[in-house]
């Protein structure tokens, strides 16, 4: 099963300011699960990979994963 | 010099100004309150910061009358503290250091108990006691780190005060409440378990007790009881741990610092050792974004090292007495 969110911010440096805020965060996932995150242009693409068995821990994550890209997204809006 | 200081180990998320003369040009502080009788619950309190994130941050830049653009070092809590809260802290950080450039300093949340409080009560050489809801540590500086010389082997002050309280269905943090009703005991002690091990403390077997004794005696009397039993094992292991050291200072930081009767109680152990008794501003006494903002300055200010973005981590576990300090 593979997730995949795509995010668009104002500026592809903010885009990018995001990933790299959110990147050292994507350590110790539980086995079975994948995750990759990267920005191209003023997306940010997000891809969670996991068995069926672990969709609850890949919705768990990706919550997360949203909630951090939405603050970042706010902080970086204060200019 | 000008520091963004962001504070999120629990249940505060803070967001401070500071100069390098430690002038606090801005404190902001959200705080999440638990349910009335409940413990703080990680990603519930991750997503209240998460929610007060952006508008800490903004009345913090308020309130010092700077912009982004005068902040000159960004300084972050990461760690000790839980988990999804400190990685709300360090993607704040993480992303207004990396979109404005500036250089990014972690702090150890712990460490910056000590500065602060150094810094706001002159204390230059202190024996600390950091007690709250996270900490129980007397520590003491020896060549270049804080050593401990007594800690607590299962919960915290904090935790043994607000796991009584939250079982007697008080709001939390429960400190104040236990201190208000202890206040109106007549004075009947209770007995409760007197654990210190060497230098360090328990806490665990008093909490049971306490909340047995609760269904059967006055709650004046059982917080009473319950206040000078933790106090008094808290005074004599500092009072060990001042004869030891020879330190003529000693400071108490933390949250359970705004205690009277703890603070009492250390001031006479001070007095026989003969060292003078500072106690941290019961405004700061907290967690702040403030005492990440100060430290992160005389780190950087010291060592001229800041992380790359990449490497700026945020981990539960970070031991106080495995941090270099370079600039004592």
């Amino acid at each position: 099963m593979e997730i995949a969110v795509e995010v668009t911010f104002p500026s592809a440096s903010q885009a990018r300011a995001a990933v790299k805020a959110l990147i050292p965060d994507n350590v110790n996932l539980p086995e079975g699960l994948t995750l990759s995150m990267f920005f191209r242009g003023k997306t940010v693409h997000v891809a969670i990979g996991s068995r069926l068995s672990m969709m609850a821990t890949a919705a768990s994550t990706l919550d997360e994963i949203l909630e951090h890209i939405s603050v970042s997204r706010q902080v970086m809006a204060q200019g | 010099m000008l520091c963004l200081g962001i504070e999120s180990t629990a249940h505060t998320f803070g967001c401070a100004v500071v100069d390098e003369k430690g002038r606090i040009l801005s404190d902001a502080r959200a705080v999440y309150r638990a349910p009335e009788g409940k413990g703080i619950h990680p990603r519930e309190a991750s997503r209240h910061h998460i929610e007060a994130s952006h508008g800490v941050l903004k009345e913090a830049l308020s309130q010092a009358g700077a912009g982004m653009k005068d902040i000159d070092l960004v300084g972050y809590s990461a760690g000790p503290g839980l988990g999804p809260c400190l990685r709300v802290g360090a993607v704040v950080a993480r992303t207004v250091a990396g979109y404005h450039k500036k250089p990014l300093v972690p702090v150890n949340h712990a460490l910056g108990h000590i500065e602060l409080g150094a810094a706001l009560t002159g204390a230059s050489d202190p024996l600390v006691l950091l007690v709250s809801g996270g900490h129980t540590m007397i520590l003491a500086f020896l060549e270049k780190r804080w050593r401990v010389f007594g800690e607590t082997l299962d919960i915290t002050i904090g935790q043994l005060l607000d796991q009584f309280g939250r079982a007697m269905g008080f709001a939390s943090p429960c400190g104040g409440r236990i201190e208000k009703l202890a206040s109106e005991s007549s004075g009947q002690y209770l007995h409760l378990p007197y654990v210190v091990k060497g230098n360090d403390v328990s806490f665990s077997g008093m909490l049971t007790a306490a909340v047995k004794l609760a269904s059967t005696s006055k709650m004046a009397d059982v917080c009473y009881s319950l206040q000078e039993t933790s106090f008094a094992m808290l005074a004599e292991a500092v009072e060990r741990a001042l004869s030891f050291t020879g330190k003529k200072e000693m400071m108490i930081v933390g949250g359970v610092s705004a205690n009277k009767r703890l603070a009492q109680m250390l001031e006479m152990a001070c007095e026989r050792q003969a060292s003078r008794f500072f106690a941290c501003p019961i405004k700061y006494a907290g967690d702040n974004g403030a005492q990440i903002a100060w430290t992160a300055i005389l780190d950087y200010k010291k060592t001229k090292k800041a992380v790359k973005i990449p490497d700026a981590f945020a981990t539960q576990s970070w031991r106080l007495d495995t941090v270099d300090v370079a600039w004592r």
